[in-house]
């Protein structure tokens, strides 16, 4: 039994050392990089060098080769180059099974074997096929080996024989044959093939290989053959190889191989039908054989020590033990082996489970399940093997994880670091990113509260803008841990879709401005306006659509189209989102491709996209969760269409007006009030202060921390309590439990309201827990402030009534209900000169529409585009946005080298149609 | 703030709506003396008035096809009253047609735009 052990852990490791002799680095990485660095043009010779980084990162650093891989890949698939692709896998493959991600590793092999043809490509088959043999070799699966390499003889009959890689493929079929049928402990069948992969390699000149059959045939004649003094001959043999190319491991093994060869033949005696030369070169006296024993395995050890190889030191440890006890009767030595053996043993069991947690780190979701179930079978046939080989297999494998170990270690420690990060990151960008959005969204809100020039409520409407913009963006990336944790909520609101739209329209305006393209939007008129849904999240796939096509397109539009698909019973509405852009295009074979890498969102691709690639991720997930699909169609040099269709039901107009103009609510509703407002932060006491103060007449009293605030509780009564979270000496969650616990009644029911930059489930459930009423994510906005503290202080929600003619208010893009804030704006209010402007529009729209019949018969495109470019005043002072964004694509349109007439006439009757329909609101409103 | 003096303005567009648009904002401030011509010909007939300034439309062909350009008006009246401000008003954007007119006299060359009321505001209180 022991012989069995030591033997095949000495034979799996030479194998595993030499067998699939993996590319040496060189240095010529960074030669590389700069010839990288000056191929700029993404072509094939981009690509190859591509590949040739990632084979040398290979055995240096797995993941940076990984990633090289990976752009090849991408790179390659693009360009449909199959030789690209096959080594990028290849690579990529190679880099994964170094990460130990064998099920990935084997996705990868799988993939680049189909794109490989084995007929026509035999020689780069052959690789393939190599690879999958080491992949299913590491993983014991030897049967399977057998397979491969047969398969690779097999095809090695297409390259013929005169070709160079003909014998290269011979030996390489016949060795792992060989090793494979080594460790299928067929002793007779492996030493066979190794004796033919010999012959090969000795017509090869192949020292390196030469040495790995050399040590293997050693081995099988000491261990499985009893043929001890064969097997010190062929272990020589192999040593003194190894030691011409100074390979120490190879050094090391043989050494070891040597030691125990010795220590049997002294155990067992020489063999009866022993080679005479043979017994005349080695057979000596058993204690001379014995001191060899000794000797050798201490070299071993020592060269163990020195090539840093640790994973063989316990199997060195554990010969020595047994030479010791068994043939030297050093018991005390022997116990002090064993024990160093053990102890060696254990660091390595540590270091697989090191292992396991970095693979639980790292993999995908998929992959893990992949991995667990490859565990099993793992389990499954080591058990078997520890039945036949007792722990060698163990020692094996911790091994072959060695050889990763550092790599592995460093790989755990940056996932756990990223992972940490991840979290502290989450709990930062709350606090340390929202605190001072805060003071900037609130006092923003104060400023523009008051008397201002139009220019400077202009920009400070900007500032409004882009600062609500970001707290979304903060919130998104909060959203994508939820999201990845199938954690997110939809919320289920009235809103106006055109509104949604016109937001989008109105962020990326001034981006396609610049580009000097159209923003168009097309929302069907027989699309309703409110619906229940997630207005947030809609606005977030459509921008971010909308944004994408916006950069890949340098001329032309890009066009946010809404059509009614259907209505069911339910009065439910199928509504089919587009966004089409005549940008460049996406080539058939990468549209996959785009959202597969946005979805990896691999370091490779966010070097090649920019941005953090979360948008089409985030959308994608959005739009799936929503119930829809993304679908994109493209053509290269035509443009892209991103679509998707959602079921939304109708919503009503009435519980949207509360929402949507919160400057409605009425403040007086808290008059009289006394508010404690807790807070460390100067400028969110500010924010808050003023804000309610200059919506209601309350009575505010500051404090600074929880305590500052207990003590004031103590003298003062308060109608309610604003609480801040995070604050020195006495936080608002330990506050607002000691006014639970220990303040008398009625104090100790005072509505408590947190005031939280958070934005964490966990954190609000804490409020909660703490005895909270409720909270308010800061920055908050005005009107759910003031709701929320009517809600608690138990007043009634008053809305105001008038006010509507502010001219604060911005122009939306509604076509449903007639806006005319700007025209009241303009005309300060002066109903005569309204009514002037108004019939101006009014009794200009026969006149266009004259025009437009009489050039649509003609199909005189340039006239039609006059006649709407000559309207867009009107357009413009009526604030029908809609009309105006419809005629500015009409004009790009019929701009167009080859317009398309059909269109383009059809966009003319919808246009004239909106017209019309503004005028009838008007003639109904009676405001002429 | 540097108040300008009412002027007698003349403002030949074929849209009214921006006539009266650019009418309405101009006196906001100073109450000027401001007539409204939809074409360049109705205009001519009125020019011995002699008004300071004169803010032209380039493209006067939108409804009257055959009406003149504002090219063609621009010439004729630099020719005969060399004094009148002439400020052309476009909504192209061509730096070409810019040029020409202001080689032809134009004070300037302002587009449609956003801008367009406050650039010419600011223009004729400069003249």
């Amino acid at each position: 039994m022991k012989r069995t052990i030591l033997l095949l852990s000495v034979i799996l490791i030479l194998f595993a050392q030499s067998g699939f002799g993996q590319a040496n680095p060189y240095p010529q990485i960074d030669s590389l990089k700069k010839k990288l660095s000056e191929l700029t043009r993404e072509d094939t010779n981009r690509a190859w060098v591509l590949v040739l980084i990632s084979g040398k990162y290979n055995g240096i650093n797995a993941d940076t080769s990984l990633l090289y891989a990976n752009e090849a890949l991408f790179l390659s698939k693009r360009l449909k180059w199959h030789k690209g692709i096959v080594n990028a896998l290849l690579d990529k493959g190679n880099a994964l099974t170094s990460n130990s991600d064998y099920p990935n590793a084997l996705d990868s092999y799988l993939e680049a074997l189909k794109n490989c043809d084995a007929q026509k490509d035999s020689q780069r088959t052959i690789l393939i096929y190599e690879r999958l043999a080491h992949l299913y070799f590491i993983q014991y699966k030897f049967s399977t080996v057998l397979q491969y390499a047969q398969k690779i003889l097999e095809l090695n009959k297409n390259i013929g024989k005169n070709n160079k890689r003909y014998l290269r493929n011979l030996a390489s079929g016949l060795s792992i044959s060989g090793n494979a049928y080594m460790n299928l402990e067929k002793p007779d069948s492996a030493r066979f093939y190794l004796l033919k992969a010999e012959k090969v390699y000795q017509e090869l000149q192949d020292q390196y290989g030469l040495a790995e059959i050399y040590g293997n045939l050693g081995l099988i004649n000491t261990i499985s053959l009893g043929k001890y003094l064969r097997g010190i001959d062929y272990q020589l043999q192999s040593l003194e190889i190894y030691k011409k190319v100074n390979d120490e491991i190879g050094i090391g093994v043989n050494y070891y191989g040597i030691a125990i060869s010795y220590a049997w033949c002294a155990y067992s005696g020489i063999p009866k039908d022993a080679d005479p030369i043979l017994v005349k070169k080695y057979g000596t006296n058993r204690k001379e054989m014995i001191r060899l024993a000794k000797d050798y395995i201490e070299k071993a050890i020592a060269s163990c020590k020195k090539s840093g190889d640790l994973t063989h030191l316990p199997i060195n440890y554990n010969a020595l033990s047994n030479i010791q006890s068994n043939l030297l009767g050093d018991y005390k030595g022997a116990l002090e082996s064993f024990k160093t053996a053990v102890e060696l043993k254990d660091s390595i069991t540590n270091m697989e489970t090191d292992k396991k947690l970095v693979q639980k780190n790292m993999q995908f979701e998929q992959a893990k399940k992949d991995a667990v179930s490859s565990e099993q079978l793992k389990k499954q046939k080591l058990l078997r093997n520890v039945f036949i080989s007792g722990f060698a297999l163990m020692i094996l494998f911790t091994f072959i994880i060695f050889r990763q170990r550092n790599k592995m270690l460093k790989a755990k420690e940056k996932a756990e670091r990223s992972e940490k990060f991840k979290e502290d990151f989450l709990a930062n960008m709350s606090h340390e990113i929202r605190t001072p959005m805060n003071a900037i969204v609130g006092m923003n809100a104060l400023v523009l509260d008051t008397e201002l020039e139009p220019k400077q409520r202009k920009y400070l409407t900007s500032v409004q803008k882009a600062s609500t913009n970001l707290l979304e963006i903060i919130n998104q990336i909060l959203d994508l841990s939820k999201i990845e944790a199938g954690k997110i909520e939809l919320e289920k609101i009235d809103f106006s879709l055109r509104d949604v739209v016109g937001q989008v329209t109105e962020v990326l305006q001034h981006k396609t401005d610049k580009k000097e393209i159209a923003l168009i939007v097309d929302i069907a008129a027989d699309v309703p306006d409110i619906f229940l849904g997630d207005p947030l999240r809609l606005n977030q796939v459509l921008m971010n659509f909308t944004g994408n096509a916006i950069k890949f397109t340098e001329k032309g539009s890009v066009t946010i189209m809404v059509r009614k698909l259907s209505t069911d019973e339910n009065k439910n509405i199928t509504l089919a989102f587009s966004v089409v852009d005549t940008g460049i295009g996406i080539p058939k074979d990468k549209i996959r491709s785009v959202f597969e890498s946005f979805t990896q969102v691999s370091a490779g691709d966010t070097r090649r996209y920019g941005g953090t690639g979360l948008g089409l991720t985030i959308s994608k997930q959005l739009v799936e969760l929503m119930g829809g699909k993304i679908e994109v169609e493209s053509e290269l040099g035509s443009g892209t269409t991103f679509s998707f269709a959602l079921q939304l039901p109708i919503g009503t107009e009435e519980s949207l007006a509360q929402r949507n103009h919160p400057a409605q609510v009425d403040g007086r509703m808290l008059d009289g009030l006394n508010i404690l407002l807790v807070d460390d932060q100067e400028d969110n006491r500010i924010v808050c202060r003023d804000t309610l103060e200059s919506k209601a007449d309350v009575h505010i009293t500051e404090a600074t921390n929880g305590r500052k605030a207990l003590e004031i509780l103590k003298e003062q009564d308060f109608d309610i309590i604003l609480m801040d979270i995070q604050m020195p000496e006495m936080d608002g969650y330990e506050a607002t439990r000691q006014i639970r616990n220990s303040f008398p009644a009625p104090k100790r029911e005072i509505p408590v309201l947190a005031l939280t930059a958070s934005v964490i489930k966990s954190d609000l459930d804490k409020c909660k827990a703490a005895g909270m009423n409720d909270y308010i994510p800061k920055p908050f906005k005005t009107t759910e402030l003031i709701t929320t503290i009517a809600t608690l202080a138990n007043r009634k929600i008053i809305y105001k009534q008038e006010e509507k003619i502010s001219g604060k208010k911005e122009i939306p893009a509604l076509y449903n209900n007639l806006d005319l804030s700007y025209l009241q704006e303009f005309c300060e209010n002066d109903q005569a000169k309204m009514k002037k402007y108004i019939n101006i529009f009014i009794q200009s729209i026969p006149i266009l529409e004259n025009k437009l019949k009489q050039a649509t018969e003609t199909k005189d495109i340039a006239e039609i585009a006059a006649q709407v470019h000559g309207f867009k005043t009107k357009l413009f002072m009526m604030s029908l946005e809609e009309a105006k964004n419809l005629g500015q694509k009409i004009e790009v349109d019929s701009r167009q080298d080859n317009p398309d007439v059909a269109a383009i006439l059809r966009d003319t009757g919808r246009f004239l149609e909106m017209i019309h329909h503004a005028a009838d609101m008007i003639n109904k409103t009676k405001i002429v | 703030m540097n108040f300008s003096k009412p002027k007698r303005i003349f403002i030949v567009d074929d849209d009214l709506m921006l006539s009266e648009a650019l009418s309405d904002y101009l006196t906001r401030e100073v109450p000027h003396q401001i007539s409204l011509f939809p074409t360049g010909e109705e205009c001519l007939k009125h020019i011995e008035e002699q008004p300071d300034v004169l803010v032209l439309d380039y493209y006067l062909n939108t409804i009257e096809k055959n009406a003149a350009n504002g090219m063609e008006i621009l010439k004729t009246i630099k020719q005969n009253y060399p004094k009148i401000n002439i400020i052309m008003l476009s909504s192209q954007e061509a730096y070409s047609i810019a040029v020409k007119t202001i080689q032809k006299g134009a004070e300037q060359y302002v587009i449609k735009d956003k801008d367009a009321f406050q650039k010419i505001t600011a223009l004729i209180k400069d003249l």
